[in-house]
């Protein structure tokens, strides 16, 4: 049986090979050069599937982009079921690593991730129940009810650094970045504060989010000089790709 | 906005940025791919998929080195996507009710034939395999034999402090994914049905 080395490569990694095509496989294996190709190989077919979980992302982005005109009611759940998509697929995409290749929302879509709620419940007078009711909506992802309890909470006191990182949070998931801007940036006034970090560098987010890519670098700048800071090798990658 | 020119140089490894020439090669020509699909038996999720393909076709054709464009970008990608829409509906047997139209041969704009449809059905194997490999190989690995990347970029965008280094990861990841082919089950299970 005639048989190329790529064509068997090509059937091996399909898992498309004959009993007959495995024995030559396995008789080839041991060469160098098949080595070689089988290597090569292994990494195109990885290196495509990249580039088309890339592309799909793209028809996603697309194909919302198209809808929302004719959506008489923003659609924040499939917003945001895009967005994590679009995240998920861009994560190891070469395209998002080129430098200087990214403008502002195009890095929000591949950097943001919802923050992870804790699991915290305070105990029992009227403004920790307000605090564990925001709290549990935004576990929930209830971000606008989230922003409803947190805002009341308001009204009783001014908020801790970290009821102003998840009021900012729940302004974020929304979509609504000058406000998200606003909270988060109070909550990252105190260095000493265990949310510091995260709360730069979803300050820097919110921004991009905001379209205002200068903002964003010169805190992302900050986080990069930071050796301590938790979010310091992100930022880093993050300014460069940034326009 | 982007020329022809502007495309080819920037997928052929200039400075522009190129998901966002991946987002207009995609925008300007889905509304043609996809009247093309809609009128020769498929849906617009075939067009998708087929425009997203042919994209990949001209990428891999670029990198690869001596790509001459015979016509405009649009006109070889809705070739293309022609040839590998042909192919699917032959491969399925849906090929009545599609338009003459399809069946005529673009090869003077195609250029060398393309060989054969993509197959995404590895990708999980693969994408196994990869995942072994490690977060830092898997760039490296990518960039260097998929993407064509310059050694000086890879060492620039990995925060590796030269060429060399970058070079000595990429042999020492080559190893690593030698050893783990070699472990993976399934390459595994091949063998053993080759001794029962």
């Amino acid at each position: 049986m005639k048989i190329s080395n790529q064509e068997l490569i090509e059937k091996f990694l399909q898992d498309r090979l004959t009993e007959g095509e495995q024995k030559i496989f396995a008789h080839r294996e041991s060469s160098e050069e098949f080595q070689l190709l089988l290597e090569e190989a292994s990494v195109t077919a990885f290196g495509r599937s990249e580039l088309k979980s890339t592309l799909r992302t793209i028809s996603e982005k697309h194909r919302l982009q198209e809808e929302k005109p004719k959506a008489k009611v923003f659609n924040l759940g499939r917003t945001l079921s895009a967005a994590a998509v679009f995240i998920g697929l861009l994560a190891v995409a070469w395209f998002g690593l080129r430098p200087n290749s990214m403008d502002a929302n195009t890095m929000y879509a591949k950097y943001y991730e919802a923050y992870p709620s804790i699991t915290e419940t305070r105990g029992d007078n009227d403004q920790n129940l307000l605090f564990n009711q925001a709290m549990s909506a935004y576990n929930e992802k209830e971000y606008e009810q989230a922003e409803t309890i947190f805002t009341k909470l308001e009204e009783q006191q001014k908020l801790s650094s970290l009821e102003s990182f998840y009021l900012g949070q729940s302004f974020l998931a929304q979509e609504k970045s000058e406000k998200a801007i606003t909270y988060l940036q109070k909550s990252a006034e105190n260095p000493a504060h265990f949310i510091f970090a995260e709360a730069n560098y979803y300050l820097a987010l919110a921004h991009l989010q905001n379209n205002d890519s200068q903002a964003a670098k010169e805190i992302l700048e900050k986080i990069a000089t930071d050796t301590e800071n938790t979010r310091n090798k992100t930022a880093k990658e993050m300014l460069k790709k940034l326009k | 906005m982007y020329s022809d020119e502007e495309i080819l140089t920037s997928l052929s490894g200039g400075k522009a940025s190129e998901l966002g020439i991946l987002e207009y090669l995609y925008s300007s020509n889905i509304k043609a791919i996809t009247s093309l699909i809609l009128k020769n038996n498929g849906q617009v999720t075939d067009a998708e998929d087929i425009l997203q393909d042919a994209i990949i076709v001209l990428y891999e054709k670029i990198k690869k080195g001596g790509f001459r464009l015979q016509s405009a970008l649009s006109t070889y990608i809705y070739s293309v996507s022609k040839f590998i829409w042909l192919n699917q509906l032959r491969k399925n047997k849906r090929v009545s009710h599609v338009s003459d139209f399809l069946f005529e041969e673009d090869k003077s704009i195609v250029g060398e034939e393309i060989q054969e449809i993509f197959h995404y059905d590895q990708e999980q194997f693969i994408g196994q395999l990869f995942e072994k490999v490690g977060d830092d190989c898997k760039k490296v690995l990518v960039m260097s034999i998929y993407h064509k990347a310059p050694m000086k970029e890879i060492a620039e965008l990995m925060d590796y402090k030269n060429e060399q280094i970058a070079r000595n990861k990429k042999t020492k990841c080559l190893g690593k994914l030698r050893a783990i082919v070699k472990d993976s089950p399934k390459y595994q299970s091949i063998i053993k049905s080759l001794l029962s």
